[in-house]
């Protein structure tokens, strides 16, 4: 089975807002390495991850998760 | 999770595994000693003794570690139900128990021209268990 992959902004906002990886990690309470495997791509989130995640940097979902319509066909 | 009903259960397992190991063990000097000990009754209690006492003791050393820092141990526990994790032990969990549902059948298949004793075959497939699922977790965690 294919994997979809979920582009996201998190590194941009990150460094946007002038956090670290651990900074990030503590603030959602997983480990630095889901951080790191988050802003690769290598591991989608959860819904509750993504949505506190997005709620770090004020902003929606969909905000900082790009869905990319292709893989849904 | 609560931190001090935790703490009591995991004291009260490590006494009640040291306790079972302890009873075991001079069933074991008793038997020894009476030369009544047997191969079969030898494994049974020898195994109950090396079994329990062991967990017990590493159960009980772990209770006196986590009581000195409660806060390391709840930064262990978040880590360990975080849900990445979660995930890398589900997926290496469900794909070990393919390769050794392969392994199995494969050596079902050997079993019909060579005779296997199960004394060999079980220790060989946890072993194999072990080291598989490990290993997946590890390619698992770099993918992931």
């Amino acid at each position: 089975m294919r994997r979809i992959k979920i582009e996201n902004k998190i590194k941009q906002l990150r460094e946007q807002n002038g956090y670290t990886q651990q900074d990030l990690a503590e603030k959602v309470t997983v480990s630095r390495q889901t951080i790191i495997s988050l802003e690769s791509g290598r591991y989608n989130p959860s819904i509750i991850l993504a949505y506190k995640i997005a709620k770090v940097f004020n902003l929606a979902i969909e905000d900082v998760f790009e869905f990319d319509k292709e893989n849904y066909k | 999770m609560n931190f001090e009903k935790h703490l009591k259960s995991q004291f009260l397992v490590a006494i009640a595994y040291i306790v079972i190991g302890v009873i075991a063990l001079i069933a074991l000097v008793i038997l020894l000693i009476s030369g009544k000990l047997n191969g079969k009754l030898s494994g049974i209690i020898g195994g109950l003794t090396f079994g329990f006492l062991p967990l017990g003791i590493g159960l009980l050393l772990d209770y006196y570690r986590v009581k000195r820092n409660p806060e390391k141990w709840k930064k262990e526990i978040e880590l360990k139900n975080e849900e990445r994790n979660i995930f890398l032990r589900n997926k290496s969990g469900y794909e070990a128990f393919g390769i050794m549902s392969f392994l199995m059948l494969g050596l079902w298949g050997v079993n019909i021209w060579v005779n296997i004793s199960s004394s060999l075959v079980f220790p060989v497939l946890l072993g194999m268990m072990s080291i598989s699922y490990f290993t997946i977790l590890t390619i698992n965690a770099k993918r992931y």
